[in-house]
């Protein structure tokens, strides 16, 4: 791990409750060990399996947006801002109902659950990186929600044209996987990768 | 070994083996706080298997199950396809009195 990216996880470092009593730098440390020896506590949590599975997006996508001229990092406030936003989503949250169970099953899904989801779709958009991920409204079977979302777009990226595609892959993805329809999603720009020359992005 | 203890095991089992299911957690409320130790309340709240919780409360066996889905199927699908599973197994002990609780806590394709 290089300093920047060290001395931002230090930076962030959540309340022990957001993780299941582990830390985002925790996390990036079990993933550097390539999750050995096995730690009961991080494999057994959502939580810490949401926080890495974004970890691991981050690490794949990251070169893609900081790393094309073969530097390292050295934007320590968005590697703050984004792994900051890992730690957030990955709480689990209140639950929601999935789908009606009958008279004896309740079938739910945590928001944080949903979070992952928006969030491995965004990740898995060309030239994206999620940021943060919210919902408005309820989220009720049937009901619309409004996604909001927060992204880093590589340089050289068409912007309107893959913010396009990043909403109905949202919304796609919403409507498979619950009862929900996303009414709308936004998506909000807030870096864009520039150029290591200095020119404008 | 209780019979909780083999239902649960059983549960977990056929669960585990459903292709729709990545893994179960831990359920993130085991018990309902102040039901262990009532004297109205547990009949019996021990799990041979400790991702997959029953406990039987005023007559109601109450089964939790939290689990990660791969997100092959589509989550409502996948959960009311879970239900099916625990409702097979209390129906082979002749458990009608129940409420069962199947919690995504995540989707990992």
């Amino acid at each position: 791990m290089d300093e920047s990216t060290s001395a931002a996880l230090e930076a962030i470092a959540r309340e022990p409750d957001d993780l299941d009593g582990h830390t985002i730098a925790q996390l990036a440390d079990y993933l550097d060990a390539d999750r050995t020896p096995p730690d009961p506590t991080i494999d057994a949590s959502p939580a810490c399996q949401h926080a890495l599975a974004a970890l691991e997006r981050l690490r794949r996508v990251a070169p893609e947006l900081l790393l094309d001229d073969g530097a390292p990092p050295d934007d320590e406030d968005w590697v703050s801002r984004v792994m900051g936003g890992i730690a957030l989503d990955a709480h689990a949250g209140a639950d929601f109902v999935l789908v009606d169970g009958g008279p004896d099953a309740r079938l739910v899904m945590t928001e944080g659950a949903l979070r992952g989801l928006v969030r491995s779709a965004g990740d898995d958009e060309p030239g994206f990186l999620m940021g943060r991920v919210r919902f408005e409204g309820d989220l009720d079977p049937g009901a619309e929600v409004v996604v909001r979302t927060g992204v880093t777009v590589a340089h050289g990226v068409p912007i309107p044209e893959a913010a396009d595609r990043l909403r109905q892959h949202i919304a796609a993805v919403i409507a498979r996987h619950t009862r929900l329809r996303a009414s709308r999603v936004d998506v909000d720009v807030e870096d864009v990768d520039a150029p290591r020359d200095g020119g404008a992005a | 070994m209780t019979d909780l203890d083999l239902l649960t095991g059983t549960i977990a089992a056929r669960i585990r083996a459903m292709p729709e299911v990545r893994r179960l957690y831990p359920p993130r409320r085991v018990l309902l706080p102040g039901v262990l130790g009532s004297a109205q309340g547990v009949l019996g709240a021990l799990a041979a298997d400790d991702t997959v919780t029953a406990e039987v409360h005023d007559g109601v066996t109450s089964v939790q199950v939290d689990l990660a889905l791969t997100g092959d199927s589509p989550a409502p699908e996948a959960v009311q396809a879970v239900a099916d599973v625990v409702r097979s197994v209390l129906d082979g002990a002749r458990i009608t009195d129940r409420m069962i609780t199947v919690r995504v806590a995540s989707v990992e394709p």
